[in-house]
């Protein structure tokens, strides 16, 4: 997958747990857990505005483009 | 009764009640073969004991296409299985409905060659074939009926495709 999703970090930064951005979020662990391991194939603007705001973050901060990964799967 | 449900007692019917007259045929004439072999012919006219190629050619249509048709039915039970349980979008759905389809369109080409076959024998020309809708068993009707199953199978299949990249949407 070309999008990365860096949740993983800023979980990391805001010392927050998994469970405990899902309920606030209000999404649940396991859909959380798609989104954090790259299995999601989209993601709504609401969640992500939601997202943004509990881990007082940009979309940047958590949406990463890999360019190399792209490039290896074309080689 | 669900819709779901007396459609799958139908065709549960429809398909052993086949299974079982496909038996009795072709026990009793099995029956007849070992014991009273003057009496076994097929089609009134085919002795199988002294059989041309195009006798043997009907014969081998006529059992292919039966085991066509209960295949059919098999996969389209199998389909309808899937879906009494609320498991439309399952991936075997699609691809016995498929399947099904297949079994329908092969039974309609295989039962059309065997019709010819037999028209031949009996007044030795074949009729080029022709467009006329000659009832629910004519060959085109059964053709059709095969390619909707295959629609119906390819829209299952990108339904299912929808429904995973909705419910991998976060």
């Amino acid at each position: 997958m070309k999008i990365i999703v860096n949740l993983d970090v800023m979980l990391a930064k805001r010392k927050m747990k998994s469970n405990e951005l899902a309920e606030r979020i209000g999404i649940t662990a396991a859909n959380l857990s798609i989104l954090k391991t790259g299995k999601a194939k989209a993601i709504r603007f609401s969640t992500l505005e939601m997202i943004c705001e509990v881990l007082e973050c940009q979309p940047g901060d958590i949406l990463e483009y890999n360019k190399e990964d792209l490039q290896q799967q074309d080689s | 009764m669900g819709t779901t449900k007396l459609l799958t007692l139908l065709i549960d019917i429809f398909y052993f009640g086949v299974i079982l007259v496909s038996s009795i045929v072709l026990i009793g004439f099995l029956y007849m073969f070992f014991f009273e072999p003057e009496n076994a012919l097929i089609y009134s006219n085919i002795d199988l004991r002294n059989m041309t190629s195009l006798d043997f050619a009907l014969v081998l249509c006529s059992i292919i296409a039966t085991i066509l048709f209960i295949a059919s039915l098999f996969y389209l039970r199998k389909s309808i299985y899937r879906i009494s349980k609320n498991d439309l979008y399952h991936i075997d759905t699609a691809k016995y409905l498929k399947l099904a389809g297949w079994c329908i369109i092969l039974y309609s080409l295989i039962k059309n060659i065997g019709e010819y076959i037999k028209l031949y024998l009996e007044e030795g020309t074949i009729t080029i074939i022709s467009l006329d809708f000659k009832g629910f068993n004519s060959f085109w009707f059964i053709m059709i009926l095969g390619l909707f199953f295959q629609l119906i199978a390819t829209v299952l299949e990108n339904g299912r495709k929808l429904k995973l990249e909705n419910d991998l949407t976060i």
